[in-house]
């Protein structure tokens, strides 16, 4: 887990991020700046509306039509995504960068059988025969947990549970031995006693596969039990970054800092869970300076004024607050 | 509940329907203001005793229920009666019809869903753009037009003024092409703007997403994935459509002149020749129950959810 | 229950809903065509130069000109005119067909929903019936039984076509009938028939709106349709069906006498479908962003 030695996988510079809506532009993802390593387990925490999801999916560009790319780069394998046509990104889906989606009873196709829609990428990617490809879906089923896959290959998706369903999304976005699988957000909509299952799966899959795990998650639960490494996104912005035992013995930044205190009562004499107070901005007019400042017990004038910027605090470990070092 | 088992259901519920409706038209005709005989004698001087003779003879005496049997059993054998006018078998003058209005129908169909679905999927891939704005409002103006004007604009552009095709009457292949646009007219705009609204709507969903990820080409994710979604309330409204066609081809048989059943109706209608009138609205009405089980059937093939009697989805 | 409903109409026509209906191009050029057409209805006494049924043999067929605008039919009459007071009809009879079919449909959509169960299912299951039935065979037996003429073509026409106003009425009737209000209603005592008319009907009355001027074109084109085929209005009546079919003879030697008539039925259902078409966008929020 040397961060200084691992080869960078993925590199995201200067990202920027809108939605065009009726009301303005939503500044979903604001110059975020970030590297993923290989074979890493990196997890994106924040609330709900803090353009986690948006990072994300701007990796494999399945951002919804109003949003716009108005600058940056993401290298991935040195290539800038950024710059590539539709046919090229194309042959990067799916293979070498592949997705599993939060909600999984709308994910698959509801008038094709699940088998076929398993066996899909191989055929596109690897062009391979539809029976071999088939053969090797519902070998991915079984890797999976699925039981009778060969039966259960060709039912239509109505008659998989929810725990199923993500279990065969898995299945699907793994064929083709991907190096970065991105999962966003894969166990929210799934009952608590599936969710231990679903990501014991994708640790286990993350393994054996060698491959890369960008999770997308809101919960510092599955933080906890996931993640080499964690960056935490408020408004827009990243606000932290480091490894994951560095983040919770020590988080750096006020937000970061509640967030956990929210989870998890400290050792340090906290008897109750404590709350942040205040409520995220609005995405169309976020706050002047540092967007945390208006919910910040720590805030002083620097903070309004002027918008703090990612720093190395110590080795793996980035913070954005202009307050750190008094933080502790 | 499997597919086969959703079939004979639907089938069986058919049945009854169909022999229910016979009754009830059965009862129309009978009631009708009119005399048969006087009409079937029509012109000829008879003597009461004659009359009573033919009434006999024709079983108009008994009861109602008897009357309804009896032509019932006739039209098992497939004898539907005899026409007044022309004193053929009315079967006989339907087969002779049928060709040219199933040739009509067919010709139609395809025109009006190959213009719709095309259009429909270009303004749904390009929603919102000038081609978008000037087909949509193409779609409107063109259900607003009346089809037997519309037939009569073309028969005079096309058929008068350019000579491309024959006035009217059938001449081969050729006579049917004004008939079949007058008559898809309407139809292929509806089609344009459901598989349009469609479209969009399955563009949306979540599935298509996963379609995208998975790196599969657009044509794939357009034609497998999406169309395949989009098309299924399009395929239902095929089978209701069909009706609707059959009475549009009653007005345009007749403009074009056109030697099929919708003219038959009409020329029969004209003339008070009952028992065509008849024989062609119990076929019509046969025909659009078959038509309406079958599309109860065909969704229930194309999307597997209905199969389901709890309703959709999870 | 007056009240209720004005209320509704005030909600209707307030400023936002208009300024927003102007946005609507399409909606904007259809109401102006009505307007015209109505115009024309409405003024036909004035501006018609001639009546629609003077007949002058020694003017037959002429072209368009600037003495008739539109030429001269068969027997010498002036179409521009006959065209003009055409207009009256065609709205009329529109009108008439509306409100039949939502005499019939509606209260059956209100019976459907409010009980609900058997007689749901019988109301739903006749519905289906009658609209799945070929439209124009229907209405030409219906014809056939009752004899020809406009106002047994309007009955025929409306027998067809009530099937979108009970299903409407029946869906959003179901939809609110579930509601806590109506059930309080009823533990007072509330008798059924006034609860219809009091909390459902004013409900119910926007969706009816557009859905009536959604159903005036194809009310229009059966009309005429029938006309054509000589089942409907009789000469001399100005119906622009009837002109269609008493000028077909002569299509090809003086085709204004079916150009124009024609035309005008096109532009007043589409008029009418411009018009519902931007109603219905605006009077549906969800569709509205869509």
């Amino acid at each position: 887990m040397g961060d200084f030695l691992a080869k960078t996988l993925l590199s995201i510079r200067d990202l920027r991020v809108y939605y065009e809506t009726i009301r303005g532009y939503v500044k979903a993802v604001d110059n975020a700046n970030l590297e993923i390593y290989e074979g890493e387990r990196f997890c994106l925490v924040g609330e709900t509306g803090c353009g986690k999801s948006t990072l994300a999916l701007a990796i494999p560009r399945l951002l919804p039509p109003n949003a716009r790319i108005l600058s940056g780069s993401i290298i991935f394998k040195n290539i800038d995504l950024l710059k590539l046509s539709d046919s090229e990104l194309e042959e990067i889906r799916g293979r070498d960068i592949a997705v599993v989606f939060q909600n999984p009873m709308r994910s698959l196709n509801p008038v094709l059988r699940v088998g076929p829609q398993v066996a899909e990428p191989l055929v596109a990617h690897f062009k391979t025969t539809w029976r071999e490809a088939l053969v090797s879906a519902i070998k991915q089923l079984s890797r999976v947990g699925i039981p009778d896959p060969e039966l259960r290959s060709r039912d239509y998706p109505h008659a998989f549970s929810g725990g199923m369903k993500q279990r065969a999304m898995i299945a699907m976005m793994t064929t083709c031995k991907p190096s970065l699988l991105i999962a966003d957000e894969p166990t929210t909509a799934l009952d608590v006693t599936i969710q231990a299952q679903v990501l014991k799966l994708i640790r286990e899959l993350k393994d054996e596969y060698g491959l890369t795990l960008l999770l997308i998650t809101h919960n510092f639960g599955i933080v906890a039990e996931m993640c080499d490494r964690v960056g935490v996104m408020y408004a827009g912005k990243l606000v932290e970054i480091g490894n994951v035992v560095d983040i919770f013995d020590l988080p750096l930044h006020p937000y970061t800092k509640g967030l956990i205190e929210c989870v998890v009562a400290r050792r340090k004499s906290k008897l109750r869970l404590s709350q942040i107070p205040g409520a995220p901005p609005s995405l169309i007019n976020p706050p002047r300076g540092c967007r945390f400042h208006p919910r910040c017990l720590y805030a002083n004038r620097r903070c309004v004024s002027e918008e703090p910027q990612l720093i190395e605090v110590s080795r793996g470990h980035l913070v954005a607050c202009h307050n750190y070092e008094s933080n502790r | 509940m499997g597919l086969l088992t959703y079939i004979i259901k639907k089938l069986l519920i058919g049945i009854p329907v169909i022999f229910g409706v016979t009754i009830i038209l059965f009862y129309i005709m009978y009631i009708l203001p009119g005399d048969p005989i006087q009409l079937l004698l029509s012109g000829e001087r008879v003597t009461p005793e004659r009359i009573e003779e033919l009434r006999r003879a024709w079983g108009l005496d008994q009861p109602v229920y008897v009357q309804y049997f009896y032509w019932l059993s006739h039209i098992i054998r497939g004898d539907l009666g005899t026409s007044i006018v022309t004193r053929q078998p009315v079967s006989l003058l339907m087969l002779q019809r049928l060709p040219y209005t199933l040739a009509l129908m067919l010709t139609s169909i395809l025109l009006s869903y190959v213009i719709g679905v095309l259009t429909g999927i270009i303004t749904a891939l390009k929603r919102g753009s000038l081609i978008d704005s000037i087909l949509s409002t193409s779609s409107i103006i063109c259900y607003s037009i009346p089809g037997f004007w519309f037939g009569l604009v073309l028969m005079l552009v096309f058929a008068y003024y350019l000579r491309l095709f024959p006035v009217s009457g059938y001449e081969g292949w050729n006579s049917l092409i004004l008939p079949a646009l007058s008559l898809a007219l309407p139809s292929s705009a509806y089609i344009m703007r459901l598989i349009r609204a469609e479209m969009i709507e399955v563009l949306s969903e979540d599935y298509i997403r996963t379609a995208w990820a998975k790196g599969l080409s657009k044509r794939r994710v357009l034609l497998v994935h999406a169309l395949r979604n989009a098309i299924i309330p399009v395929v239902t409204m095929f089978f209701l459509d069909l009706p609707w066609l059959m009475g549009g081809a009653v007005i345009i048989e007749t403009l074009f002149a056109l030697p099929g059943m919708g003219r038959l109706l009409y020329v029969s209608i004209l003339k008070q020749d009952y028992p065509v009138v008849q024989g062609i609205v119990l076929i019509i009405t046969v025909l659009t129950i078959v038509c309406n089980t079958l599309g109860d059937v065909v969704i229930a093939i194309l999307d597997p959810r209905i199969r389901f009697e709890r309703g959709r989805g999870v | 229950m007056i009240y209720l409903i004005s209320e509704k109409i005030k909600l209707l026509s307030n400023s936002e809903t208009l300024k927003l209906f102007l946005t609507y191009k399409r909606g904007v050029v259809g109401l102006l065509l009505l307007f015209l057409i109505a115009f024309l209805a409405l003024t036909a006494d004035f501006i018609a130069p001639k009546r629609f049924d003077e007949i002058d043999p020694s003017s037959r067929l002429l072209p368009p000109s600037i003495k008739y605008f539109f030429g001269t039919d068969h027997l010498g009459r002036d179409i521009f005119s006959r065209v003009v007071y055409g207009a009256r009809i065609a709205l009329w009879v529109g009108l008439l067909v509306v409100l039949v079919e939502a005499g019939i449909g509606v209260p059956l959509g209100l019976l459907a929903g409010f009980y609900g169960g058997r007689i749901d299912k019988f109301i739903s299951a006749i519905t289906d019936l009658i609209w799945a039935f070929p439209p124009i065979i229907l209405a030409l037996a219906i014809v056939t039984i009752l004899g020809p003429g406009l106002t047994n073509v309007v009955i025929a026409v409306a027998v067809v076509s009530w099937a979108p106003y009970t299903r409407v009425v029946r869906a959003k009737t179901l939809s609110i009938v579930s509601r806590e209000f109506i059930i309080a209603a009823r533990a007072i005592g509330e008798s059924s028939l006034s609860i219809m008319l009091r909390y459902i009907l004013p409900n119910i009355l926007p969706p009816i709106i557009v859905l009536a001027t959604l159903t005036i074109p194809s009310a229009i084109l059966y009309t005429t349709a029938l006309s054509f085929l000589g089942f409907g209005a009789q000469p001399p009546t100005p119906d622009w069906g009837l002109m269609l079919n008493e000028g077909r003879d002569y299509i090809f030697m003086a085709p204004w006498c079916c150009v124009f008539p024609g035309l005008f039925i096109t532009l007043t259902a589409l008029s009418f479908n411009l018009l519902g078409d931007a109603l219905r966008e605006v009077l549906d929020p969800k569709l509205r962003y869509g």
